[in-house]
Parts: C-alpha cells; structure tokens; sequence
C-alpha cells in the first residue's frame, strides 16, 4: 500500500544493501523490458542474489535438527531445498537471455517465477 | 425500456471486458457512467446482470457500493430482484456497519416503481436497528408525500442518530404543517449536535456553510481522544481522516496509545471511517488482540486477517500471525521443535524471496525480532528430557519478563499468549516423565 511508488531502480539500488529478493529481479526484468532499467543493473542485481542463495543455501544445510523433528521436517526441507534449485535455475536462465539474448529463456524463467512463487506459498 | 431496445445496448466480448475493467477503475469519471452502463445492460444480459451480482456481494466494500450503483439503473426494469438485493444488503448493515453502503441502498429503493420502494422504507422507519431507522429517514425526500405523523414520530425517536438523519431529510422537504410541529418537537431535544443541525436547518445555512479545510491532529489531541471513554464521534472522524492523510506518524501515535482506556473503542470506530480497507483491517486485528483473552487468540486474529481482502501491506503482520498461531497450536516439546526448525527454514527461503514481507507499517520492526527469539530457544533443545524442559521452562520466564518489558503492543500480546501455552506444555510434559497424576499400579 504505501510502497507502490518504488522503483526497480530503487529495489536495485536496496540489493546493494542486501535487502531485496528475487521478486525485485522480476520487477526489474520487466522494467529492464520496457528500457526503463539498464541490463547492466539486472546483471549486478542477478550476482548479488547467487551471493544471496549461496549464504540461505549454507544457512539450511548447517542447521541442526534434533532427532525428535527431523521426520516431521523433512518435507519442508526438501521443498525449500527444491525451491532453493528453482531459484538457481532462475538465476541461470537470466544470465542466458542477458548474455545470448534468449527470448527462450526469459520465457522459462518467467514460469519458474511463478512455480517457485506456489511453491513457497505451500510453505508459508 | 424494452426488450428490443435493450438488444441494441448489448455488447460484444471486448465491450463487456472493457466494462468490467471500468466497473472497477478508481476514478469517479470511469467508474460511474460505466455502473450506469452496466445496469442497463444487465437488464437484458445474463452476463452483465452476474457480473453485477458479483460487486454486489463482493468482500470489497467499494465494490458492493458500486454494485449498488449499477443496480440503481436496473431498478425499474426488474424491481423484484433489486428489492429481494436491497434486502439483503440492509439485513448485512445490522452484522457489519457501514453508513455509507447503507445510505446507497437506500438511495436505490428510490428507483424502484409503483411505490415499491416508498413501502420498503416506510416499513425500515420502524425497523429496530437505529441505523437502518436513521438511514431511512435520510431518504424521505425521494417521495414528496408520507402518511401524517410519520415525521413526528421520527422526530421523538429516542435516538439522536435518527433525529439527525431527519433534520438532513428535512432541508429537502417542503413547507407543511407536519414538518413545522417535527422541527418543534427536535428543538426540545438537549443533545449539542442536534442543536447545531437544526439551528443549520432554520436559518436555511446549510449551503453558505464553507467546510473548514482539513487540519491534520496533532499528537495531544490524538491521546486525548484514545483516553477518553467513550471517545469522541467527532474526534475519531478527524482522526481517521488524519491517519488516512499520514499513516506512517499516525499509527505509530495509535501504538503509543494502546494501553489507554479508550483505545479498544478507537480502533473499532477507526476500522469503519478510515477509507483504505486495509487500515480498516489492521485496526479490526487489533480490537480483537486487545479485546479477546484465549488461549486460541492467534488463531482468531489470524481468522481476522485471513477473511479480509489479500493485500500485500497487511502481509508481514499475517505471516507474522500465521507463525505464531502454528506456535500456538503445538501440543508437546517435540511440537514445539519441529515448529521452531520449520520456521526457520521457511523463513530462510522466504526472505531471499521477497524481504520485504518481512516488515512494513502494518508491523513493529521489534516483533520479528522477538518472534526470532522465540524460534532460537526451541531449536537449541536438542533433546527431550528432564534437564532440557527445566532449562527451557527457565527460558521461557526471563523470555516472558523480557517481552513485558521490550515489545510493543499488540504484537506483544500475541507472544505473550504464545509463551503461557508453552508453558504449559512444558509443564504437562514435564509432569507425565515425572508420572505425576498418572495412577500408581
């Protein structure tokens, strides 16, 4: 409600300082579409959310987990892994429509946004 | 209008998808001529006329006032089912509320043929809810004559609310005997607010009245109004309007004034005149955090938030309810852990997602912090067993004393509710490895 007025640029800009997410990098895509946001930007934006998942990826991985949940969190933790692939793949295909200019890719990519959208709903 | 007639109104695919967007746009300009499109093409059209039923009955209550809209075009072509809609729509006013929806409804009835809607409001002049009654008498003017005694009677009504909506009615209505005996039975009514209407009505001033320009409240006047019970009508209109024009200074005054003895009252009032239907929300959450004592309070705020409109600003504060309501549902220690590792991968792959659902005005920047806490004293108990539930009982009381102490309202109410149910849990599991309360063989 009160954020509306935020630009990709600005949500760019926030990565910098670590704050915003792959939501943001679909703003900017679109926005990157319209010639509003320099390619360049995506791609700074695209490295510093690998840098991202690298450190949630070892966050989950180096959790312990008593004895007594490790059943009934299984099947989080391996949706949240799937997504954290997801995620990954999404980064890659990025890169490839940035780099080679793959309509193909960017198509895929959008889709993926969408699965890992559901499937962090399932999550919540 | 007929049948043929409305055949040359019907439209085509794309006319009936643009429609519909207008329907919906938030300008004036577009939303009006274009309910007033629909309700003539849903005269005719199965279409049109489902569409319409869908503002009508909509969550959203500036969708169901637009409804109302459109419907008011299609009264006189199909008066049974308008009059069987408003029906339905004053029978929710006495569940929900909302003056402005009610006074739409009443304005339809006037379209209604053959006195239709003329017996319908006379029979709401008696109905027993004061609000229906007041908005009743708002639409007198739409018929130029009433059986005699029915504008004295209103004006004895024993509420103020139907008084002043008669006195409103009264500026349209023409010179009679009846209207000059109701204006003198008002005048003998002591509230100031009356008073002040009629003295507007009398001296026929209404129209040369200027509307003071809106003066935002500064905080003192804000507390004033939060400490005093039962609040002011006026102060909380102005307040609303204020909070509206600057939500960030104004909720953050709100907060402050929690603990205030009018505070319960304000946000309940709050929730219906501010505009934006997610303050309305966030306020109605709050009445109930501040209202409700139970063991089930998460799950019945998070009942509040879930039943509204989804909306991206109210989402921190529901993932945040959401969180603490699956908190509050654990039944033993080991609950109680799988709770605390599920939460804290959730919210690993969440916040790369979108780290802004984290925090927003709808949420103090403290409550996450605190429910983070929370979450780290479950998942350091890496065992279940007697040294381990004492330990975290421990815990749990200086995390209990702490919360009192840092946390703000409501959010702290909710953590609160959260730890006594642990609390008990520990003790329950506590007390079956002891065999305390178990039958000795």
């Amino acid at each position: 409600m009160f954020d509306k007025t935020r630009t990709s640029g600005e949500r760019i800009h926030s990565t910098e300082r670590g704050q915003a997410g792959f939501d943001g990098l679909l703003s900017a895509l679109r926005d990157s579409l319209l010639g509003q946001v320099d390619p360049q930007q995506v791609d700074l934006y695209r490295e510093a959310l690998y840098e991202r998942l690298d450190r949630s990826r070892a966050e989950v991985d180096n959790m312990v987990i008593p004895e007594a949940a490790r059943k009934s969190v299984a099947p989080v933790l391996e949706q949240t892994k799937v997504c954290f692939e997801r995620m990954e793949d999404i980064l890659e295909l990025v890169g490839d429509y940035l780099y080679e200019d793959s309509g193909e890719a960017l198509s895929e990519a959008m889709t993926l946004f969408e699965v890992v959208k559901r499937q962090l709903s399932r999550t919540a | 209008m007929s049948r043929r007639e409305y055949a040359l109104v019907a439209l085509d695919a794309q006319d009936r998808e643009s429609l519909y967007r207008e329907v919906r746009d938030r300008d004036p300009d577009i939303w009006e001529p274009a309910c007033l499109r629909l309700g003539v093409v849903a005269g005719s059209s199965q279409d049109a006329y489902t569409a319409l039923c869908d503002l009508l009955i909509s969550p959203v209550r500036e969708l169901r006032l637009k409804g109302l809209v459109a419907l008011r075009t299609m009264a006189p072509t199909r008066p049974e089912e308008v009059l069987s809609f408003l029906s339905d729509r004053i029978e929710e006013s006495r569940i929900s509320y909302d003056p402005i929806l009610l006074d739409a409804a009443f304005f339809v009835f006037a379209a209604l043929p053959d006195q239709i809607g003329q017996r319908a409001v006379s029979a709401y002049l008696q109905d027993q809810s004061e609000e229906v009654r007041a908005a009743a008498a708002t639409a007198l003017p739409f018929w130029p004559e009433w059986p005699a005694g029915t504008l004295l009677r209103l004006a004895q009504d024993r509420s103020v609310l139907v008084r002043a909506g008669l006195i409103s009615a009264l500026n349209s209505l023409q010179e009679t005997s009846e209207k000059s005996r109701a204006i003198q039975a008002l005048s003998d009514s002591h509230d100031p607010h009356l008073k002040i209407l009629l003295s507007e009505l009398k001296g026929h001033s209404v129209a040369e009245i200027e509307k003071p320009a809106f003066q935002p409240l500064n905080e003192t006047r804000v507390r004033e109004i939060i400490r005093t019970l039962p609040p002011p009508p006026s102060g909380v209109m102005e307040f609303g309007q204020s909070l509206d024009d600057n939500p960030a200074s104004y909720l953050e005054i709100l907060r402050a004034g929690l603990d205030d003895p009018g505070a319960a009252f304000v946000l309940l009032q709050l929730a219906e005149v501010c505009r934006d239907s997610s303050l309305g929300t966030l306020f109605r959450t709050w009445h109930r955090i501040l209202t409700v004592e139970s063991p089930e309070l998460p799950l019945q705020v998070l009942g509040v938030l879930e039943g509204a409109d989804e909306c991206e600003f109210l989402e921190p504060l529901r993932r945040f309810i959401k969180a603490c309501a699956q908190a509050s549902c654990c039944s033993s220690s080991t609950d109680m852990v799988t709770w605390s590792c599920t939460r804290q991968i959730a919210s690993a792959a969440h916040s790369l997602w979108n780290p802004s659902t984290q925090n927003n005005l709808s949420i103090s920047p403290l409550a996450h912090k605190w429910l983070d806490r929370l979450t780290k004293l479950a998942a350091e108990f890496q065992e279940i067993n007697l040294i381990q539930l004492s330990s975290l009982e421990n815990e749990l009381s200086d995390l209990k004393v702490e919360l009192e102490a840092g946390c703000p309202r409501p959010e702290r109410d909710i953590l609160l509710n959260v730890v006594a149910g642990w609390q008990d849990v520990l003790q329950r599991d506590t007390d079956n490895m002891l065999g305390v309360g178990v039958p000795l063989g």
